[in-house]
């Protein structure tokens, strides 16, 4: 199984850290939320905020006791965070913004905030998911459904029908560690599921409408390439009326892997049990079923000036396989399946060795969760999925001549690891 | 459906607050504790136009005094309030002394016929920007009744009526203007109070009141009765004989946020964004 995630976020007034949304990933636990901070509340930001750190940052098997899990653990947290942050505020604020703040705490009360998080168990073959208040998740099928979930209603929909209605009232997390309404909490097989998205309700209500009228608009929301085409489309759609809130997306995209993988595949994974620490004198080794040439495990590299149009490196090295991974740290984000490395592979030119392999190493899962959903905005699948099967077809043959002229004198002088791949691959 | 338009900076609302300024004001410190309300309301009000540190533009005020004239006593929005609170640091909105200053009689048809003059010129100023409007809020605060110099008590109702009635037919789409009449005591305990009457008062004076006032939709009587105040079906926009100033800020505020009134359960209504 292979995912793939985009993020967008977007304030009403075009603010990037989404005003009142909210959003965040574990993309190592396979964790994603989204929240939506009531406005008629009192700085609801920092209960969606909050909210989405605290659930990414889980031991997903509090999703089998949930309710008891937010009672005792999640909502005096959010109470804490709130207070605390609160404090902070009116101690900073002095004049009249204090005394209308003040005002505002006392008119509001609270803090609100709606919240939609899931889990992707690969384990057991499951979405699991909690959702409180209008914030949607969508789950489409490979035989054309699309789910519709809040905890708003209790129909779900299927293909367009039994439309959740998105109110001006709603469900939602307090700030004083007390809920309105209650938890959704439910699962879905993973089998056939295309696509999930989270979305808050300013962008599920666009969505709903256009999937009505367009079944396959998911893959509108796909073909956004960057935070740019994001923010374009939102503005067309507040000029025309379709949008007025803020916005949160979270798009994943699952694909199943058919082939088994052999021993001459290469795999990246964001896991590090397969990252093996190399010394400085990189030794390569391959084992080639088609018993072609080999490289011997004795030989040095040297000469490494090569950077790869997609800057991948080798991550390490063990006698069966070489682990890759692009120098923008493709680990965090991404998993690829052995098909991916193969067109990644072939359109590879020329290959920089890394001497240094516990550089990479030092990247750590506590990384992940410290990225804040701007850094996640920053990067999204998109800069991955900038490699399409013609840029692939562009390199091959050229690359192929070029590597074929190399001799076993430059291998031992330089690296050519493309052609290496090229022979594990037999392309 | 109507009054669904919520104040915001896209479609700033427009609130009109119709101050008597008739002699009789100037009994039982009224015009000062009016004055007093109408600056602590404003101050609320503008508090909720607060994000983060920034104030948006979500609703434009005028303050009308009236007697025999008209007085602009302000105008503007929520930059143009927050600079006049801070000049105002006695919390009074009214500058009792001056253009305030109470005298005269009540004729209360020309504030009537002023606000629809000033509702009518936002309307034209708002459509030809292309801007939605929010169905204005006009709320009277008066001790009296309507009184012109050369007219008997009843014409001078019927003239003021006729006016009211012309400022309430004032329709946008989402909505016709809201008209709230508030009378208020100088003194405790004078009058019984009267609040959100639904059926017409048998007295002349409260039933004008009750004539010129907006009737109450079932989501205003629920937000009413949400801040627990005695409105039922049928009710409309009108109170009489009240001398407590607390209650005088809650009505005023209550009046002036009628299109957005959260609970705090969080159920949101319809929101100021």
């Amino acid at each position: 199984m292979a995912l793939y995630f985009k993020t967008f976020l977007l304030g009403k007034d075009g603010e990037e850290d989404g005003r009142q949304d909210a959003l965040a990933l574990n993309s190592e636990k396979l964790l994603f939320a989204v929240a939506d901070g009531v406005s008629n509340s009192f700085h609801p930001e920092f209960v969606a905020q909050a909210l989405c750190e605290l659930f990414s940052s889980i031991d997903p098997s509090y999703f089998d006791t949930w309710d008891s899990f937010s009672a005792e653990i999640l909502l005096p947290q959010i109470h804490e965070i709130w207070l605390k942050q609160i404090n902070e505020h009116l101690a900073s604020i002095s004049g009249r913004i204090l005394r209308h703040e003040q005002y505002n705490y006392e008119r509001w009360k609270y803090g609100a905030s709606t919240f939609c998080g899931i889990h992707i168990d690969l384990n057991k073959g499951k979405v699991k998911f909690v959702i409180i208040g209008d914030s949607t998740l969508f789950i489409s099928t490979t035989d054309g459904k699309i789910l519709e979930f809040n905890s708003m209603t209790d129909n779900i929909s299927g293909c367009g029908t039994d439309l959740i209605n998105y109110t001006n009232t709603t469900e939602a997390v307090i700030s004083d560690g007390s809920l309105v309404g209650k938890w959704f909490i439910n699962e879905i097989p993973i089998e056939n599921v295309s696509y999930i998205a989270l979305m808050t309700d300013g962008m599920a209500k666009w969505y709903q409408k256009h999937q009505a009228d367009n079944p396959n608009s998911e893959s509108i929301l796909w073909k956004l390439q960057s935070k740019e085409d994001f923010n374009n489309l939102a503005e067309n759609c507040r000029r025309d009326g379709e949008m007025d809130d803020d916005l949160a997306v979270i798009i994943i995209k699952l694909s199943s892997i058919d082939k088994t993988p052999n021993t001459c595949d290469c795999i990246i994974n964001s896991t590090k049990e397969n990252t093996n620490i190399v010394d400085n004198d990189i030794i390569i080794s391959l084992d080639s079923k088609s018993g072609e040439t080999m490289v011997s495990p004795d030989d040095n590299v040297d000469n490494h000036d090569i950077v790869s149009s997609l800057d991948i490196q080798i991550e390490s090295v063990d006698s069966k396989n070489i682990h890759l991974k692009e120098k923008k740290d493709l680990s965090k984000e991404r998993l690829l399946d052995s098909d991916e490395i193969e067109d990644h592979a072939l359109c590879v030119s020329k290959v920089e060795v890394n001497r240094n392999i516990s550089d990479i190493n030092e990247t750590t899962s506590s990384d992940i969760n410290e990225t804040t959903p701007s850094d996640i905005n920053e990067t999204t699948s998109s800069d991955i999925n900038e490699t399409t099967s013609s840029d692939i077809n562009e390199s091959t043959f050229e690359n192929a001549k070029e590597i074929d002229s190399s001799t076993s004198t430059d291998i031992k002088s330089g690296c050519f690891i493309s052609d290496i791949i090229k022979k594990i691959f037999k392309k | 459906m109507a009054y669904e338009l919520a104040w915001g900076s896209k479609h700033p609302g427009l609130l009109i607050y119709l101050v008597d300024l008739s002699g009789s004001m100037a009994w039982d410190d009224k015009i000062r504790r009016v004055s007093n309300v109408v600056w602590h309301v404003v101050d609320c009000l503008t508090a909720s136009c607060q994000d983060k540190g920034e104030y948006k533009e979500r609703y434009y005020l005028k303050v009308i005094g009236y007697n025999q004239y008209t007085y602009d006593l302000f105008s503007g929005g929520v930059d143009d309030i927050n600079k006049w609170l801070d000049e105002h640091v006695d919390e009074q909105f009214i500058n009792i002394e001056k253009e305030g200053k109470p005298q005269g009689l009540t004729h209360m048809s020309i504030a009537y016929e002023k606000a629809a003059d000033e509702i009518n010129k936002w309307i034209a100023k708002q459509n030809a920007k292309n801007i939605l409007v929010p169905a204005p809020i006009v709320i009277n605060i008066t001790d009296g009744y309507p009184e012109e110099k050369g007219l008997t008590e009843q014409q001078s109702r019927d003239k003021a009526l006729s006016a009211a009635n012309a400022l309430r037919s004032i329709s946008v789409p989402d909505g016709n203007v809201l008209l709230f009449n508030i009378h208020i005591d100088g003194i405790a305990g004078k009058e019984e109070g009267m609040m959100f009457p639904a059926a017409r008062p048998s007295d002349q004076r409260k039933g004008f009141l009750f004539d010129a006032s907006s009737e109450m939709t079932s989501t205003f009587v629920l937000s009413a009765q949400r801040q627990n105040l005695p409105a039922t079906t049928g009710s409309r926009f009108m109170v009489s004989n009240i001398s407590d100033m607390r209650v005088l800020a809650r009505l005023v505020v209550f009046g002036s946020t009628i299109s957005g009134i959260p609970n705090v359960d969080s159920r949101k209504e319809i929101p100021i964004d």
